[in-house]
């Protein structure tokens, strides 16, 4: 029986739009969100912008939290009846439990958060987000040192991974001069040298050119297989996902939305509520 | 450390080199400004412990009692490094620089008469054979001191321009045992001179003029009193005012000058409530609290030149923050501790610091002394005695610990708001 390694349950989350000192309404991004991976299973979490797809990944990933209740804004909210009450309100309001390898994310704070992250999370994002001042091979490294490994062993692991993906040729070069192909595979590289049980992608192809897209998602699909490493993907871009003869090349789909997806194979998606 | 690495770019190069520049030139003029204050300091301690024994005890007896006094305060108060007895009186003066050598005397059946070889009548002159070069009245502090092993309970040898054989003030007669004119020590600027022939008249003592030889004078800078000092040995000073066998004063030399006060306590306590005890730094009470003044100023100064450097240093940083909220984001996302974020920014701040302070030093150093040797006639004009560019260890801890401490107190508020920033945030700009 297949492990969960990521499990949402009841997931509420909701904005409260302010504009000056009005509370002017509140927006309902999760509501009842229940959500599971099993580990290594590839998952591409779908659906229209502004869905929370992202925040989604974020909460998984801890650079988010299901609620923000230190920020809080004092304002007069107006009631049913029309009068004006000063009051505090956290902008963002949330509940529910989210365990990502065993570990009930909300009680990470601090250290330990970060070394969670460090250790089991490894974030690919749209614009790769490499340091510029570094070059391909002290990026890939850098977790690893964060993590509190010598430079040396740092650096031949790095050197390892980026010969892996066939970026050797450009360790030493750094992120301005890569294309955007290579600087996506740099930061997949990234994500990959401390061995992360889990690779959260947010639209990882977002920002490629057509020709390169095909590559990193080929890339991540070997690395689930051969590395048993659990993937979940953010995008827009159902087609990457399915193979010349339309079958879905990854495990599953998990749409946040009830609108219909424009791809003949819509029998793989799941769809969550929203009420 | 991947800490350093990584403040090494986060850091714009052009921002640290600029806060390089300005620790550099921060510790620089501290660095100047205390070496300067060391030498003023230093140059009106040295006058004060010149003109002043460490304690003064003042009472009028025989000098054949005195020895009585010092046994038991030699006996009682082991502090005591030497203690003589001394004659200090203010007298009236009539003081003539004389030209001896421009005179000749000549024994005739009951006196002498001499002429001036200068004056071609070879009419006589002066009444004593002395061609009188310059004459002044002047209200004269004179000390008759006791000299021992060539020092005397002042130290004000290291102040005289001149002869400093002490022993010369006790001197009678040469090695050829002919008579020698007794010796005295008198303040510069009396007379334009560091040593020649004087004739002294002690007003109210004294009818006569007696002849003096100058060893040499005393240099105190700026320190001027009402009455200048007139220094000869004790046996001369009693001659002088025709008082034999009479003192008035105990010069004291104690192991800690600094100490004075509470010894001068002890004193009191040893003798009765006749004897009048004084320090050297109750004597210079409003020089001391001059100095402190000036200490503050400085201090005052630079706390506000490290105001000035703290809030460049607080902005630089609160910028490159700012600048980097996307980079320290992405730390973040990769794992990155909150502690190893503060740790990137003080550490920067720190090597900042630290090369500052060295730099800083050499060039505090050099700048003091090209500052000393170009304008040294005009800080000699001020006071300062032969300065030099003094800087001392514990100065350079002093302004090494408080200018790493600075930097890395300005940096304490940037990198909180670098570990406060919210990576989500960070990551979309």
């Amino acid at each position: 029986m297949a492990k969960p390694i990521i499990c949402v349950k009841k997931l509420n989350r909701k904005y409260n739009l302010i504009e000056g000192k009005q509370l002017i309404s509140k927006q309902q991004i999760f509501n009842n969100l229940d959500f599971t991976v099993n580990k290594g299973e590839f998952v591409s979490v779908v659906g229209p912008s502004g869905c929370g797809k992202s925040t989604l990944l974020n909460i998984i990933g801890t650079l988010d939290s299901i609620d923000d209740k230190n920020y809080v804004k004092v304002m007069n909210a107006v009631n049913d009846k029309g009068d004006v009450k000063e009051t505090s309100m956290p902008e963002i309001e949330g509940s529910g439990s989210i365990w990502v390898n065993e570990q009930d994310i909300s009680l990470l704070k601090g250290n330990k958060k970060s070394e969670f992250i460090n250790h089991n999370i490894g974030f690919i994002f749209q614009f790769h987000h490499l340091i510029p001042e570094l070059t391909a091979l002290q990026n890939v490294a850098l977790p690893m040192q964060i993590q509190g490994m010598s430079k040396k062993k740092s650096i031949l692991a790095a050197m390892k991974l980026l010969d892996d993906l066939e970026l050797s040729n450009h360790a030493n070069r750094k992120p301005e001069i890569l294309s955007g192909g290579e600087k996506q595979r740099v930061a997949i590289a990234r994500a990959l040298i401390n061995n992360p049980c889990i690779l959260l992608a947010d639209e990882p192809t977002g920002s490629l050119h057509p020709q390169f897209k095909k590559g990193i998602i080929d890339l991540f699909i070997r690395l689930n297989k051969e590395k048993g490493i659990t993937i979940v993907m953010v995008t827009h871009d159902i087609n990457s996902l399915y193979d010349d003869q339309d079958r879905l090349i990854i495990s599953r789909l998990f749409s946040l939305s009830n609108a219909p997806i424009n791809r003949m194979s819509c029998e793989h998606i799941e769809n969550n509520d929203i009420n | 450390m991947i800490e350093y690495t990584l403040s090494k770019y986060l850091v714009k190069r052009i921002y640290a080199i600029l806060l390089s520049i300005g620790a550099v030139i921060g510790v620089a003029c501290l660095i100047v400004i205390l070496s300067l204050f060391h030498n003023y300091y230093l140059s009106s301690e040295k006058v004060f412990m010149g003109i002043h024994p460490h304690i003064e005890i003042h009472k009028n007896m025989t000098e054949d009692k005195s020895h009585d006094i010092i046994n038991l305060l030699k006996k009682e108060c082991p502090e005591i490094i030497n203690i003589q007895p001394a004659l200090y009186m203010k007298v009236e003066t009539e003081i003539s620089k004389v030209d001896r050598t421009k005179a000749f005397c000549v024994k005739e059946k009951e006196s002498m008469t001499c002429y001036s070889d200068s004056d071609d009548s070879k009419k006589l002159h002066t009444r004593y054979g002395f061609h009188i070069i310059e004459k002044q009245s002047v209200n004269f502090l004179l000390k008759g001191i006791r000299v021992h092993k060539n020092q005397a309970v002042m130290d004000f040898k290291r102040l005289i321009n001149g002869s400093s054989d002490l022993q010369r003030l006790e001197q009678t007669q040469d090695t050829n045992h002919k008579a020698v004119l007794k010796a005295f020590y008198m303040e510069q600027g009396v007379f334009n001179c560091v040593s020649g022939y004087f004739l002294m008249q002690f007003k109210g003592f004294s009818p006569f003029r007696q002849q003096y030889r100058l060893n040499g004078t005393i240099n105190m800078g700026t320190k001027k009193g009402n009455n200048p000092l007139l220094i000869m040995s004790l046996a001369n000073a009693q001659n002088a005012i025709e008082k034999k066998n009479f003192i008035n004063t105990f010069e004291i030399s104690i192991q800690s000058p600094y100490h004075a006060d509470k010894i001068a306590q002890k004193l009191s306590t040893i003798l009765d409530s006749s004897y009048n005890i004084n320090t050297w730094i109750q004597k210079e009470k409003a020089s001391f609290t001059f100095l402190t003044i000036i200490k503050w100023m400085i201090f005052s100064i630079i706390f506000s030149i490290s105001i000035v450097a703290a809030i460049s240093i607080f902005s630089t940083l609160y910028l490159t923050v700012l600048e980097n909220r996307k980079k320290i984001a992405i730390l973040k996302a990769l794992g990155m501790k909150d502690a190893s974020i503060y740790i990137i920014f003080l550490m920067k701040t720190f090597s900042i610091g630290l090369l500052g302070t060295f730099f800083g030093c050499i060039l505090g150093y050099a700048g003091s002394y090209s500052l000393i040797h170009l304008f040294r006639d005009s800080l000699e004009k001020l006071g300062l005695e032969d300065p030099q560019p003094l800087i001392t260890a514990s100065d350079i801890s002093v302004v090494a610990i408080c200018t790493i401490f600075l930097f890395l107190l300005t940096a304490i508020v940037p990198a909180r708001n670098a570990v406060k920033i919210d990576p989500i945030q960070g990551l979309n700009q």
